[in-house]
This record gives C-alpha cells, structure tokens and sequence, in this order.
C-alpha cells in the first residue's frame, strides 16, 4: 500500500491511499470497527458500482473509496492529521490484509 | 412541533439545469466562493458592495420562496419557516431557525454558515472591526422572510451583527422593516434558457449520459449538525446560478461607473481568475475522488477522455449542457455551451442593462481543465493541490486561454468557445 498527499489547505488534508485491490462491504464494515463512534454509509450508484464513506469520530475526517476502485481517500482535518494519519495506515493494512 | 419538509432539486436533463422553486441551482466549492465574494468586496471604498452581494441574493430568495410556496400550497407561517430552513440546510448554506423572525424582522444566530464557517478555518483573519463574510446568506433570509409574511421584496432591511471571522462564537444578522422599499428586481429564474442534447462523441468511451445520471445520484447531502455538504475534499453550496451571474455583472456595471470603462479588463481578469480557482479547486476536487473513480475512472483511456468526462459532470451540478465540437487535443479545444447558467440569467436582461458579453468565468474554468490535464498531468500521476501548483499552473506558468468566439450575450444563437496554447 502506497499513499500520497493530494491536497493541502489551512483546514484539510486529502490523503490518497492505493491499495492492490477494491475493499469490499465487509473491508469497510471492519475499518468502520476499527474506530469507535464512526459512521459507514455506503450508496449504490447508477452504474452499479457502489461508494463508501466513513465518517471518522469527532469530525475528524472521512474515508471515502468505492467497490471499483483501489483507491482510498482519506480527507482529513489538517490540526488532526498528524495523529490520525498513523490509524488510518493501520486501519487500512489492517483490513487490506483480511 | 416540528415539520417534517423534504427538499428536493428537480433536474432538467435537456438543459443540464437543477430547479428549486423556479430557480436554477449550481453546485459550487468555498475556495470558488470566497474567491468570487472576496474579489467583489475588494471594491468596498469604491461603491457600496452590500448593494451588490446583500440585494442580489434577496431578489432571488424572494422568488424562489414565493414560488415554492405557491408549489406547495403553503400558506402558514411556521410551515413557510421549516420550509425556508429546510431549503437553507439542503442547499449547504448552514443551519438557522427562523423561531425569533415576525414580519417586523428580528434576529437569526448559527455557528454554521457556509461563507464564516469556510472562511474562518480556512483563510487568515480578516482584519478586527471588517464586517462580517455571511453576505449571501444576510440577503437570502432577508428575502425568504419577505416571502413568508408576504411582503414586498425590498422592504426587509438587514444587518450582519457577529461573525466568526471577528472572533463571535457565532453569525448574527438583524432584520427589520424598512420605511421605503429597497430598490430591487424579481429573479429572473430560468431567464433565457434554452434545450440542448447530451452530447455523445464517438471519440471516447466516457458514457456521457450514464455519468451525468450517476453524479446526479451522488449523496451530496449536508452534514446533519452543521448544514454544510463536504465532498471531494472541499465544501459545496447549491447556490442559484443567477446570483453568480448577477454579482459578476453588477460588480462590473458598478467598476465601469465609477472608473470608465478602462476598468472593464481587469474585472474580467478577476473573473477569468475566478475560473482557474474553480477548475483547480472544485474540478481538481472532483477528478481526484472516489466519486470520479467509481464513475468515470473505468472509462478514461487517454488524456482526452478527462476531458469528455468533466464535461459529461457539469449537467448534473447545474452548469449546463457542454458539447466538443471537435476531438480536443493539447493544442485546442472547441466547445458549445447551449444553456451555461450565466448566459440564461443574463441573456433575459434587456441588451442595455448589461455590459457582459461572454462568460469570463466559462474562460477561466475550460483554460483551467486544459491546464490540469495537459500541463500538470493529472491523466497520469496523481497532483499534490496546493498553493505551488496554483502557481505554476495560473500564475507563472500559465499556458491557456480561452476566447468565445459566440456568445449569446452578443446576439448569437449559442455560446462557444476555443481553449487554445499559448505555446503553439
């Protein structure tokens, strides 16, 4: 698993985290585990391709990705970053791993 | 007791429009809207922008408000106020409760408003004593409230009171009836908008139907605490599309008064400008997402093809139908724009009370796309968005420019336009 930062302001990060392959519902039910008071919903788009989106605790951030995409996007308040970007990696190997 | 309302846009599919109350709504990010709001205000000793920022939004409120509630047969009060926030939240303008408002006016607090709230944590403070950034939202409320009670538009004035960009835990804004009405104008809601047809080359596999009508599935939904809609990784409003355009013409009317005409380029600067912050920051947005991979990433091929797809989601936020007229390539790119927004909203004003004659932003924002597919690369490594890459791409580095060479503004049957290198 690589990861980039895509975007900077004063108020956000964007992180992007590429994986080998798409998680599915199960990969986000469990990162949505892996932190206490988050919130998952997920929409299923008219493509059928379905789009995730988890709501870290605190709005502290979100992770977003989707079941035809490698790629997760993990938006973050910048003031948090530096201490949530860790947990986020482990989240992510975490469940990549599953 | 609490109402239960639900808000919903109505697309137009041929003409790429989103319609709230006869008003057509237009999906845009903060950085586009403090950068637009900002630029205005700049020319705060020159003429009085409250006129242009705070009226133009409670000349639509108005219409907007008194045609929903006609739609919906609302003649009550209270119902006409959860209506009202209801519509406020939706569109990702914040949260209000209109509780303390009679039809003498009153007073509204929220410490979620899209413009305070976005400024505050995103921009440096604003020197102490400035007035406060909620513009938009000051006239909107005003307006609505004109609707509710049935007043004449105008004869609400208002204030902003507290801003969190002064440091206030909170936006306040004063109400109260004006002895003489203010000197405004009913929206002009659909204005001169025209039907086009989704535009399918045969040069790509970008599905543009299929991608318009997913991005019109997306959740773009506000936060339910704080009435602010975050996607792409910046924040969206559903503004009307004619408040842009307005505030863009009046602002230019108003220069043009008070310095000549010589004044004309360097507002249409500001708003070509305002085209690149859009492409960078709301489009950039979108091209990095999770959105864009499940919806257009399968499809994109060539450089080419990030194109067609940006093009294929601006029916779906509101923007319009937009067509290539030949395959682009990174020397030029040729568009048709048959109902862009700002066209519509002043297209329906009579020639004299104009003085736009194409939409600078449209040449901003197509130069922009152009920039970051064949400048920065973006079709094949992912971009770091931030103040150096701005820069190397607008600024220092520019390398396109747009130019119409149709406009219905100037009395031709469409807008079009050509992106071409400055390197050729």
């Amino acid at each position: 698993m690589t990861h980039k930062l895509v975007h900077v302001c004063a108020w956000r990060v964007k992180y992007l985290f590429s994986l080998s392959e798409p998680l599915d519902g199960a990969a986000w039910r469990a990162l949505a585990d892996f932190w206490g008071n988050s919130c998952l919903e997920s929409t299923i788009l008219s493509t059928g391709a379905v789009l995730y989106k988890l709501s870290l605790p605190d709005k502290k951030g979100m992770l977003m990705g989707s079941s035809v995409s490698p790629d997760i996007y993990a938006i973050l308040l910048r003031s948090e970053a530096q201490a949530l970007l860790p947990d986020v990696i482990e989240a992510l190997e975490r469940v990549a791993c599953l | 007791m609490s109402t239960k309302v639900t808000v919903a846009f109505q697309p137009v599919l041929d003409k790429g429009a989103l319609l709230l109350g006869g008003e057509p709504h237009v999906v845009h990010c903060h950085y586009y809207n403090h950068f637009l709001q900002t630029s205005i205000e700049d020319a705060e000793a020159l003429y009085p922008v409250e006129e242009v920022l705070v009226w133009t939004a409670q000349e639509i409120a108005h219409s907007l408000f008194q045609k929903l509630f006609a739609e919906e047969g609302i003649t009550d009060h209270e119902r006409r106020k959860a209506l009202v926030e209801a519509v406020y939240t939706r569109c990702g303008y914040g949260k209000v409760s209109l509780s303390g408002i009679s039809a003498d006016g009153g007073e509204i607090a929220t410490p979620y408003e899209h413009y305070a709230y976005t400024y505050a944590a995103t921009f440096p403070p604003r020197p102490k004593g400035k007035r406060g950034v909620a513009y938009f939202s000051q006239g909107y409320l005003a307006g609505a409230i004109e609707a509710i009670y049935d007043l004449p538009l105008g004869s609400m004035g208002s204030q902003q009171t507290a801003c969190l960009t002064q440091g206030d835990a909170e936006v306040r804004w004063r109400f109260y009836r004006l002895p003489q009405p203010l000197p405004l104008t009913p929206s002009v809601g659909e204005g001169a908008s025209q039907k086009g047809t989704i535009f399918q080359p045969s040069t790509t596999r970008v599905p543009m139907a299929q991608v318009r009508d997913a991005v019109l599935g997306l959740p773009l939904l506000p936060d339910a605490e704080t009435g602010l809609i975050e996607a792409f990784g910046v924040v969206l409003t559903f503004i009307p599309g004619n408040y842009y355009a307005l505030i863009s013409e009046r602002h230019l009317q108003r220069m043009i008064q008070v310095a000549g005409e010589e004044v004309r380029p360097l507002v249409l600067d500001m708003l070509v400008e305002s085209g690149h912050v859009c492409a960078f920051n709301t489009l950039g947005g979108i091209m990095q997402s999770a959105e864009w991979d499940a919806v257009v990433g399968p499809y994109l091929d060539t450089p080419e093809d990030w194109l067609y797809g940006i093009t294929a989601v601006m029916p779906a936020i509101g923007w319009g139908i937009v067509g290539c007229i030949e395959h682009p390539s990174a020397q030029k790119w040729e568009l048709c724009l048959p109902n862009w927004y700002e066209t519509s909203a002043l297209a329906a004003l009579p020639p004299h009370q104009r003085k736009m004659e194409y939409s600078p932003f449209a040449e901003g924002l197509f130069a922009g796309i152009m920039a970051l597919v064949y400048k920065a690369g973006i079709h094949e490594r992912r971009l770091t968005f931030d103040g150096h890459l701005y820069k190397q791409l607008f600024q220092d580095g520019r390398v396109y420019k747009a130019s119409f060479y149709q406009s219905r503004l100037r009395g031709d049957s469409r807008d079009a336009l050509t992106v071409t290198s400055l390197d050729a």
